[in-house]
């Protein structure tokens, strides 16, 4: 087996460090991504109904995730 | 909402609303799936593969918690794909009315056309089914084309039943055109 402890040191950017720069990357993708979503949909959506559906289950698919990544980040 | 935003002519009436064929967002929402399951198969073929195989140590069970955080951060990423897909598919569509057709062509979020044509203007109306999947579920690509000092095309593939649509629009522009120029012998 290849010994990487030497490697280690080579890295500046601690591991905690890297996990919470990408989860401030993914929110903010997440946030611009969701305003445009929603207007898109709010403006050009042609039934309201699938408008509703189409929203509640982007949030409610995506939200969790999001929890989840920022817990993770304080856990990592 | 889009209808309130078109504004109909007082008197106008939707005839038919057209998106495209399920099969199209069907096959686009397939490549998102698969794309969610891409950590998923290189954890598969990381824990597959012999350890000997590779010449460093990688015991996942010392990364679990960053491995989640990876795959999470991936499934987000992927439904903002897979959502924005759907988007365009849904907000892509022809509105034919007894007097115009509206196509609304929703490229990107940020790139979006929407032409309008009066029906009676309208000099060539030609679908194309090519393929054995479009032969079998029935959807091909239609083009329309308006008289005008710039010929104008408009083209959208993937549409479903489009001999009926054709149908639709021919049935539409003869009694447009007999109301317009007061001719009984266009759908003769």
């Amino acid at each position: 087996m290849l010994d990487l402890s030497g490697l280690s040191n080579s890295f500046s950017i601690p591991l905690h460090t890297f996990v919470t720069l990408a989860f401030y990357l993914v929110l903010g993708a997440y946030v611009i991504f969701s305003a445009i979503f929603y207007y898109h949909w709010s403006t050009y959506g042609t039934d309201v109904k699938v408008t509703m559906y189409t929203l509640v289950t982007y949030f409610v698919t995506t939200i969790p995730l999001l929890i989840m990544l920022g817990s993770l980040v304080l856990v990592i | 909402m889009l209808f309130e935003r078109i504004e109909l002519e007082p008197g106008e009436r939707i005839l038919k609303t057209v998106r495209k064929h399920w099969f199209v967002i069907i096959t686009e929402l397939f490549g998102i799936f698969l794309m969610l399951l891409i950590p998923f198969f290189i954890l598969f073929l990381l824990v597959v593969v012999p350890h000997s195989f590779f010449s460093i140590d990688l015991s996942l069970s010392h990364y679990t918690l960053l491995i989640v955080f990876v795959i999470a951060a991936w499934s987000i990423i992927t439904l903002m794909a897979g959502f924005a897909t759907w988007t365009h598919y849904y907000l892509d569509l022809w509105i034919i009315t007894d007097r115009r057709i509206i196509v609304v062509d929703q490229i990107h979020f940020f790139n979006r056309n929407v032409s309008i044509f009066r029906i009676e203007r309208l000099q060539d109306l030609e679908f194309h089914v090519s393929g054995i999947i479009p032969t079998l579920l029935n959807f091909g690509t239609i083009q329309a084309q308006t008289a005008g000092a710039h010929d104008s095309n408009f083209k959208t593939s993937g549409l479903p039943n489009p001999r009926e649509l054709q149908a639709i629009i021919q049935g539409a522009m003869d009694k447009r055109l007999q109301v317009v120029h007061g001719r009984s012998d266009i759908s003769e």
